[in-house]
């Protein structure tokens, strides 16, 4: 499938084994694109059985490559504008343009802390990474975009948590609220060039995004990590509501729906956040 | 293999050369998918020039075939419960299941009369056909999908006046809300079973639903509706802004119903998205 072919694509938070940026680059690597994979890390860990060993931004260049595409890792924390300066001048230079840009990075920060105990530090940190950090992105990409914007097509990775609140997650709901707001605006700033901005607000997704949370619970439970993951996996589901369709999202469903909103299918669809999440609320 | 062979759609609202129906039956049909097209008549007016001589449900199952799929047109009135039981027998008779409901079939309404002007006999009329027609199209297809429910997809569509107030179309915009809490509901009582329900908002789309609105502003101007159509073919109306500058086409909303009755969104369920350029 070629559908992606000549296209640049950059993804960031493409690190994590489990994560949906790692999904997202070795699908469109599948239909032929080439492919900017950034991360805050080379080897971003993962707390699950068996992945140790997980090779980080290099093993996902490798998997770009074995399904047909061109792979290039970047190193970069896009919370900093000198960093993220360096991302768009290393895709620029090995590929001379950007096509799609796909916003996946953010950080959980704590899920339980409510906002009268919460540290001044942890929120700026949460916003810096999660609402900062995709603004500088996006502008620094759109910069690029704007000269020749046909078929130019931008994605942003929010979550239900940017449309209502979860008590003890204020950094996170505050700052996914706030990317559906700058998406929206790019969105409404970028439809003269035709250039198609969405958002994805994918519910409960097996990623490694949970995987401080499930540690921080791990601890206070006074069990192990692999002890608690083997109960969680067998034993009835706690905390958050049932999920209608009744199993949690993966990375390829995501990938999948990313797919649709970078196609030429979905060119009258633009500022829109679509919901992913099994008709969870 | 083409990505929907084998499997049954309905498709209500499929008469018209310009609507929705028709360009989601035939993209679906060009993925192998056998469709039953619906319509209240065989071959609904259009005011366009040209279409003078549009034949209906019969081209469009000629369309169909000539896709390589089986088509069968039913004509019938999805706001009555001995219609809508019509279709779904005949639909079981020729293909033996239903995997696929897209429910395109509404009407307009008037555009102009407030809340207090409005004739409770057309209030009635427009919810009778775009939001009771929905609940018994949609009741009497998801009884057929639920024993062998794997794959089964419905995608209504309703509006992005169900998401706003639309003074002078209060019965239509009424009618779309009532819709996606139907479609909200359904997605939610059959997700036990897989069976993805989604709705579709579109804004402005170039099709035989805002006919009646071009007949009206002709009028107001004073000129012939053919006069006006050339009119606007020469400089486009931008709409109400609408931030990509242009209203959409039928092929787009037949685009994105594909992504949601294919294996693609399995884990989408539950939601309304608009196609509108970014207008809301």
């Amino acid at each position: 499938m070629n559908s992606l072919k000549d296209k640049v694509c950059l993804v960031t938070g493409a690190g994590s084994i489990r994560g949906m940026g790692h999904a997202i680059s070795v699908r469109f690597a599948g239909e032929g694109a080439s492919v900017v994979a950034v991360d805050k890390e080379m080897t971003p860990k993962s707390i699950w059985p068996g992945e140790e060993n997980w090779r980080g931004m290099e093993a996902v260049v490798e998997e770009i490559e074995a399904a047909g595409g061109k792979g290039l890792a970047v190193v970069g924390d896009i919370s900093s504008s000198k960093d993220v300066g360096n991302i768009i001048v290393k895709t620029l230079d090995r590929f001379g343009k950007i096509d799609v840009f796909i916003q996946c990075v953010g950080i959980r920060g704590p899920m339980t802390t409510p906002i009268v105990d919460l540290d001044e530090k942890v929120w700026r940190n949460i916003i810096n990474v999660n609402l900062t950090g995709p603004f500088l992105m996006a502008k620094a990409v759109a910069k690029a975009m704007i000269p020749e914007p046909e078929g130019k097509k931008m994605v942003f990775i929010s979550s239900l948590a940017g449309s209502r609140g979860y008590t003890g997650s204020a950094g996170y709901c505050a700052s996914k609220h706030g990317v559906i707001g700058l998406a929206k605006t790019l969105a409404l700033e970028l439809a003269q060039y035709k250039i198609n901005v969405n958002i994805i607000s994918p519910g409960a997704f097996e990623t490694n995004l949970r995987d401080e949370s499930i540690a921080e619970r791990a601890k206070a439970e006074g069990i192990s990590v692999a002890e608690l993951l083997k109960r969680q996996a067998e034993g009835p589901r706690t905390g958050p509501p049932p999920i209608p369709l009744g199993r949690m999202g993966t990375s390829q469903d995501i990938a999948d729906l990313v797919m649709f909103l970078v196609t030429d299918k979905s060119s009258y669809i633009t500022a829109q956040e679509i919901r992913i999440s099994g008709g969870g609320e | 293999m083409k990505s929907l062979e084998g499997k049954v759609a309905l498709v209500t609202g499929a008469g018209s050369v310009r609507g929705m129906g028709r360009a989601v039956s035939l993209r679906l049909a060009g993925e192998g998918a056998n469709i039953v097209v619906v319509d209240r008549e065989m071959a609904p007016k259009s005011i366009w020039p040209g279409d003078e001589n549009w034949r209906g449900l019969e081209v469009v199952v000629e369309e169909i075939t000539a896709l390589g799929s089986e088509g069968l047109a039913v004509i019938a009135d999805i706001s009555k419960s001995e219609d809508v039981d019509d279709i779904v027998t005949k639909a079981l008779d020729r293909f033996g299941k239903i995997d696929i409901l897209v429910h395109c079939a509404a009407i307009r309404g008037p555009v102009g009369p407030t809340v207090v002007e409005l004739d409770e006999e057309i209030w009635n009329r427009v919810i009778n056909v775009n939001l009771t027609g929905s609940f018994l199209i949609c009741k009497a297809v998801a009884k057929t999908m639920i024993d062998n429910p794997e794959g089964k997809k419905i995608v209504i569509i309703a509006s992005v006046a169900g998401t706003f107030g639309a003074p002078g179309s209060v019965s239509y915009c009424a009618s779309k809300y009532g819709v996606i809490g139907l479609a909200k509901t359904l997605a939610l009582e059959l997700a036990q079973y897989k069976i993805n329900v989604n709705a579709i908002n579109p804004d402005t789309i170039s099709t035989n639903l805002v006919d009646e609105r071009i007949v009206a502003a002709a009028e107001r101007e004073g000129i012939s509706v053919a006069e006006l159509l050339k009119r606007r073919a020469d400089s486009p109306p931008m709409g109400p802004n609408i931030p990509l500058g242009r209203h959409g086409e039928p092929s787009e909303v037949a685009d994105l119903v594909y992504f949601l009755v294919s294996e693609q969104s399995s884990y989408i369920t539950g939601q309304t998205i608009n196609i509108d350029g970014g207008a809301h």
